[in-house]
């Protein structure tokens, strides 16, 4: 018999913008009205504003190591506490992203407080910090650390690893979305991977796995 | 071999050059010498998933039904080589009409889906096994479709590893899904089973009973339906159970196999012995191979 354990799982449709166009503007209304609580459950139960796979898309658009699952349920509360404040514009999509882009400055700055605060990841370790161990052999208790830096850096450099390293796109196909020159594109990765190697942070070295 | 696994060796280069630096901390943890597998990432199976290689991502893209059906073959042929496999699961590869019906999205994540539970406790357990573990590729064949009929191929894989509780709750996920007849079969024959394990051999008789009544209910749920009667029913119940599958019974070595092993499992008792041999003499051939299987001492 297998043990069981209660990490989590998302669900994201297709990594790119989803439009609520469909969704007409007084149905938006509906879902957001009333409580944030009440609010919250209607747009947490089936995800009809498609928060997480938005979340997902701005992920990577603004290239943000995190977990979406995280930023997907940050992204809920503060769209459900907001929700009465929307009146109707700026369209949906647009106020959303702000509310998810405030989520995403959230978490980082979270990990950046749990960090000055001497936190080390331990096992379980996070989706995010397994990923860099698996692509860089970086150890996952280093992870947080790791992020930190890399979120300081900008995000044309952020943008640019995400495409390569942790989507695993091939430079050229990623230059020819329309990222850049490859000569950017490799400096860019290469100031990331500096960024995520480096020792100095500020909880001191830790020692070699 | 490269260690990067799908890294442009471009970009491998970079990442030497990094882990090259003094003090750098790259390529300093023992790294995994093969790729994750899709049943091994918890990231959801978009073709923007993080961590999937360039040919995964193109396949997901263009072949993601084939896939699906690929993955839902090979759940069926590790179940079937599996001692006392519960089910009959449909084999056809590479066609998946039952997909373009019943499809309901896997529910978003949330602390008190059940669905959601259960998931997270298979991503665990996935991480356990090795790729021939029907668990596994069943549940790499929901994140690629996750449509009621791959969901269905995870309950048979729970109920023949005995995931007994993971199979309750995914039962009660798949409810919805019950109007499209397959899922509805095989949740029924999923449920028959989960009572005969407990030996509450009346519900499984009842269970095995509404899978039948399913015009392709397999010849496992109906045998199953008729061994359940004899155990628990009335006379009466057990007539009409022996008089509704006697004729969509068919022989065969799967279904021989199938009942010895529930015959073993499910020792009969001397009242279903002596129901099973008073319809002997009534019997078609067809149900007759059958009882001979159920009740070899007869």
């Amino acid at each position: 018999m297998s043990t069981w354990d209660d990490e989590s799982v998302g669900w994201v449709e297709p990594c790119t913008w989803q439009s609520s166009e469909r969704t007409e503007p007084s149905s938006l209304k509906d879902l957001l009205r009333g409580p944030p609580s009440r609010a919250l459950r209607r747009i947490f139960e089936g995800d009809p504003l498609q928060v997480e796979a938005n979340c997902a898309a701005r992920m990577q658009e603004t290239g943000y190591l995190l977990d979406v699952e995280d930023v997907t349920l940050r992204a809920m509360a503060r769209i459900a506490h907001a929700g009465m404040s929307w009146s109707g514009s700026p369209p949906i999509d647009l106020w959303m992203r702000e509310r998810i882009d405030v989520s995403l400055e959230d978490i980082a700055r979270s990990d950046r407080e749990r960090l000055y605060g001497g936190e080390r990841p331990t096992p379980p370790y996070e989706p995010r910090f397994m990923l860099l161990a698996e692509r860089l052999g970086l150890s996952p208790s280093e992870g947080l650390a790791a992020c930190v830096r890399f979120h300081a850096l900008e995000t044309r450099v952020r943008v640019n690893f995400f495409g390569v390293v942790v989507l695993g796109k091939r430079i050229n196909r990623w230059v020819a979305e329309g990222h850049g020159p490859p000569e950017v594109v490799q400096q860019d990765v290469g100031t990331a991977l500096r960024a995520l190697s480096a020792h100095d942070d500020l909880t001191g070295p830790g020692p070699l796995p | 071999m490269s260690p990067f696994h799908g890294l442009d060796p471009e970009v491998e280069r970079l990442v030497r050059a990094a882990a090259a630096r003094p003090g750098s901390r790259l390529l300093r943890h023992p790294r995994p010498e093969r790729p994750l597998t899709w049943a091994e990432c918890r990231v959801p199976l978009s073709t923007g998933t993080v961590g999937l290689t360039a040919l995964e991502r193109h396949l997901l893209e263009t072949y993601r039904e084939e896939l699906a059906a690929s993955l839902r073959h090979e759940t069926w042929q590790v179940l079937r080589r599996s001692p006392g496999y519960w089910v009959h699961l449909d084999p056809a590869p590479g066609t998946c009409p039952e997909c373009q019906a019943s499809e309901t999205p896997m529910s978003r994540s949330g602390t008190d889906d059940p669905l959601c539970r259960e998931d997270r406790r298979l991503t665990a357990a996935s991480r356990a096994s090795d790729s021939k573990d029907p668990i596994v590729l069943a549940r790499a064949a929901v994140l690629v479709r996750p449509s009621g009929t791959s969901r269905s191929y995870l309950l048979a894989a729970l109920v023949a590893r005995g995931h007994h509780r993971s199979a309750r709750a995914l039962i009660d996920a798949l409810e919805p899904d019950t109007g499209d007849p397959a899922v509805g079969c095989y949740v029924a024959e999923a449920m028959g089973a989960l009572a005969a394990a407990r030996e509450d051999y009346a519900t499984a008789h009842q269970a095995y009973a509404r899978a039948s009544l399913y015009d392709a209910a397999p010849v496992t749920a109906l045998a199953s339906c008729l061994l359940f009667a004899a155990q628990c029913a009335s006379s009466e119940d057990f007539e009409r159970a022996y008089r509704s599958v006697d004729e969509r019974l068919v022989d065969g070595y799967e279904l021989d196999r199938f009942l010895k092993s529930q015959w073993r499992r499910h020792r009969p008792t001397t009242r279903a012995r002596a129901l099973l041999s008073g319809v002997d003499d009534r019997l078609g051939p067809r149900s007759r191979s059958v009882l001979n299987v159920l009740a070899p001492t007869l």
